[in-house]
């Protein structure tokens, strides 16, 4: 009976298709892959090593690209101490691992993945809520220690709980989200205005 | 109520689970694997309600910010909202794999007993996991608490050491799978079914490990997210439509796999490089905008091409059939992924305004109606057709005994999630222009949009289906532990001459 | 730049026109189908509306969505892709079937 059936209606020629498309897009995948590690990687072209943390990072439009770019500037040390590169990993992976352990994630966006329940952290290093630059970083950190007392709810009610999180946590924090907004994200946010840009 | 009034009341209940249980293993319509099938529907149910219970507290907190704060803080909600339905899907896929094992293999369950004790550690591993995150919910930032609280990445929070023994449990599962086919006969179904399995394991070690670079982190991360949602998952209710299809419809073999192999050939082809549509902002190259946006502009395609199928096949022959629930929680699944994943998802695909909705409400709008519509469905579609067979194989179709029931739970449940969504795109839609567009995503922007009337009675509106869809989830839970009770007539019996043959 | 987003006027227009371009490709698809099996002209008709308002919306989406270059490539896929997606699946169906015509 399943003569009739044309060569590229088989079961078998669908198989044999099947398994070379999805080795194809796979083995694809793999090369692309590899290639964005090399790209991702802290130090390469994309993501700064953590030690730019030592330095001034600001966001504008660049004209050439047609988007908005992090931009690195002059030596401005995170709570006035310069980092060796070991060490600002070590800060920054405190921070991360802080972030994870208090479950940030499932209330706010980080380089846009989370939750939409509080606000995206990708660019929250140099937000103009923090007022002006030299006050920020204690600011950042009091508001960590004590988000209830130092609540920034614009109006909404929304109050982020207290986590128990520790000065050193504090401190690690934010320097996670310094070193997090120095990433190149293709432009995303767009026309987000950072802090000490207003007259720009 | 004094306390021995309470532990009256819970030896009462303990007992009344006991008899059931006992009902169950003694049930003479169901085979080995079909009886552990019930165990894993039973937790999916339950889980089903978690989601449903934890998703309206969390809901509620967008309205009134103050309810349960510092209790239970909108973070724990979410989490065992996403969790318990992540992990009650799952659930329903191994039972449905489990269901239809032996029938399709044509031998007894190879490892049974291991199975069921998997089964057992399993729920008692996820117990433990949502008692932690309830009671314990956060740590310091170290480690331990990523090895015993929460890995705090969205989706797979679950702690390392539930990742271990959740990857222990899926190996028990992929050997009875494996190891049952390859006694008993291999067919297209199992082959499909095995590589996929291996697939679907073998992409959650790439969520397994801790990194510092949150760019590698979400990289990986979205391996396990996107790849599971959007390319195995789908084969595999792929595999379980492809059994359904034989054995209730008594569709030939060679036709159900011939499509089934077209299936995974167009959702792994447009699926897999799919994933570049995640990588447009979080530091990966330039080159994702468009190996992303192509690829997932291919996407609906597998959709398009079940609607001229299904339309073929509704022209060409005249199917029978005693399941009436079942068929329309069908219907459901494919109005559901078209409008889920299709449109939803084409509607902000693309970089060019992916720039704008991406980390809104749009996600969590496309969220809703595409787990509902793809995965949602098809397994109280398939616990349908569990249930009748348990009750030996009755009659569920027309003048059905308190058809009223399941038909009131579908409706609740559809409107429900499609109120939710409609509701959700508006304030994604808002939240797009407002915060992301006009006022560049600062913290100012983004309260200035939360605070937005149109996000507000969004928000209101949300609440209303959301508990519209509770109301029906439990309405399920009822119809599917009472349906076909006392029903003597018997289900229209499909001849399987065809689907043996082939075998054959 | 790669990509040119969205303008903030176009934003209804670009959500709009997705969500058209999946309807009608879907449509046409069923209408195609429907009339091959019933043989009605009204279906044809109804195939032929659906992929015009199709070829409308890959318009405008393309227009809003800034698709030029080699992006023009997706437009060009799309309505391509779409108008003969269904003949293919049409004979596949055939194709695959043709041995149960007997039973």
């Amino acid at each position: 009976m399943t003569e009739q059936v044309p060569r590229w209606a088989s079961e078998t020629f669908w198989k044999k298709t099947a398994i070379w498309v999805t080795g194809g897009s796979f083995v694809l995948l793999v090369f692309l892959t590899f290639d964005s590690m090399k790209q991702i990687s802290a130090g390469g072209p994309r993501v700064p090593a953590f030690s730019v943390i030592n330095k001034d990072i600001s966001y504008r439009f660049d004209k050439t690209k047609q988007r908005y770019q992090p931009v690195i500037g002059d030596e401005a040390p995170l709570f006035g101490k310069v980092l060796t590169e070991a060490e600002a990993e070590m800060l920054v992976d405190h921070g991360k691992k802080t972030v994870q352990a208090k479950n940030c994630m499932n209330c706010h966006t980080l380089l846009g993945n989370g939750a939409y329940y509080a606000p995206d952290l990708t660019k929250a290093w140099m937000d103009q809520g923090w007022g002006a630059k030299a006050s920020r970083e204690q600011m950042m950190v009091d508001f960590l220690l004590d988000p209830e007392k130092n609540a920034r709810t614009y109006g909404s009610n929304r109050k982020m709980p207290n986590l128990d999180i520790t000065q050193p946590e504090a401190e690690a924090i934010v320097a996670f989200l310094k070193w997090m907004s120095s990433i190149d994200t293709n432009g995303f946010p767009h026309n987000f205005r950072a802090i000490g840009e207003e007259d720009k | 109520m004094t306390l021995q009034a309470y532990q009256e009341k819970a030896a009462v209940c303990w007992a009344g689970c006991k008899q059931n249980y006992g009902v169950l293993m003694a049930n003479p319509f169901l085979s080995g694997g079909q009886k552990l099938a019930v165990h894993y529907f039973t937790v999916a149910m339950v889980l089903f309600m978690a989601q449903l219970l934890f998703g309206l507290l969390a809901g509620l907190q967008f309205i009134f910010p103050s309810f349960l704060y510092e209790i239970l803080d909108f973070n724990v909600n979410r989490m065992v909202h996403i969790n318990a339905m992540v992990v009650w899907m799952l659930y329903g896929f191994i039972g449905s794999v489990y269901w239809f094992l032996e029938e399709e293999s044509g031998v007894e369950i190879v490892g049974l007993k291991w199975g069921q004790l998997a089964f057992w550690v399993l729920t008692g591993a996820v117990t433990v996991v949502v008692l932690v995150y309830l009671l314990i919910q956060i740590g310091a930032g170290n480690d331990t608490s990523l090895w015993l609280i929460n890995e705090g990445r969205e989706y797979i929070e679950a702690p390392r050491w539930a990742d271990i023994g959740i990857v222990v449990v899926m190996l028990t599962f992929f050997y009875n799978v494996a190891a049952t086919f390859a006694k008993g006969k291999w067919s297209g179904i199992a082959g499909v079914l095995t590589l996929d399995l291996v697939a679907l394991a073998g992409l959650y070690l790439a969520g397994m490990f801790y990194v510092t670079n949150i760019s590698i982190d979400q990289y990986w991360w979205w391996w396990v997210i996107h790849l599971w949602v959007e390319a195995t998952w789908e084969v595999l209710v792929g595999c379980i439509m492809a059994w359904s299809l034989m054995k209730l419809l008594g569709v030939r073999r060679q036709v159900v796999q011939t499509w089934l192999y077209i299936e995974v050939a167009l959702m792994f082809g447009s699926g897999i490089l799919g994933l570049g549509h995640h990588y447009f902002w979080i530091g990966t190259p330039e080159y994702w905008f468009t190996i992303g946006g192509f690829f997932s502009a291919l996407e609906p395609i597998p959709l398009v091409a079940m609607v001229v199928h299904s339309i073929y096949d509704a022209g060409a022959h005249r199917f029978k059939n005693s399941n009436h629930p079942a068929l329309a929680w069908v219907i459901a699944h494919a109005f559901g992924n078209f409008l889920g994943a299709g449109v939803w998802g084409f509607m902000h695909t693309l970089p060019q305004i992916n720039l704008y909705t991406h980390g809104t409400q749009w996600s969590a709008s496309h969220g809703h109606l595409a787990f509902f519509g793809a995965y949602a469905t098809i397994n109280i579609a398939f616990f349908y057709l569990a249930m009748q067979q348990a009750r030996g194989n009755v009659w569920m179709g027309g003048d059905l005994a308190n058809g009223w029931r399941w038909k009131t739970a579908a409706v609740l449940l559809n409107l429900g999630v499609l109120g939710m969504t409609v509701a959700l795109l508006i304030a994604g839609y808002e939240q797009s222009f407002i915060e992301r567009a006009v006022e560049g995503s600062t913290w100012a922007g983004y309260f200035s949009a939360q605070n937005h009337p149109w996000f507000m009675q969004a928000m209101v509106w949300r609440m209303v289906f959301g508990l519209m869809t509770a109301v029906g989830g439990g309405l399920l839970f009822w119809d599917l532990l009472t349906i076909g009770k006392g029903e003597t007539r018997s289900a229209a019996v499909i001849t399987n001459d065809a689907v043996t043959q082939e075998i054959a | 730049m790669l990509v040119e987003p969205v303008a903030l006027s176009d934003f209804f227009l670009s959500f709009f026109s997705a969500a058209m371009i999946i309807f009608t490709a879907t449509l046409y698809a069923g209408l195609f189908a429907w009339a091959r099996i019933s043989g009605q002209k009204s279906a044809r008709i109804g195939a032929c509306v659906s992929y015009a308002s199709l070829l409308a919306s890959v318009a405008v989406f393309s227009d809003v969505n800034h698709l030029t270059g080699y992006w023009l490539l997706l437009s060009f896929s799309m309505v391509i892709g779409y108008a003969l997606m269904p003949h293919a699946i049409w004979h596949l169906c055939v194709a695959t079937h043709l041995d149960e015509t007997d039973q």
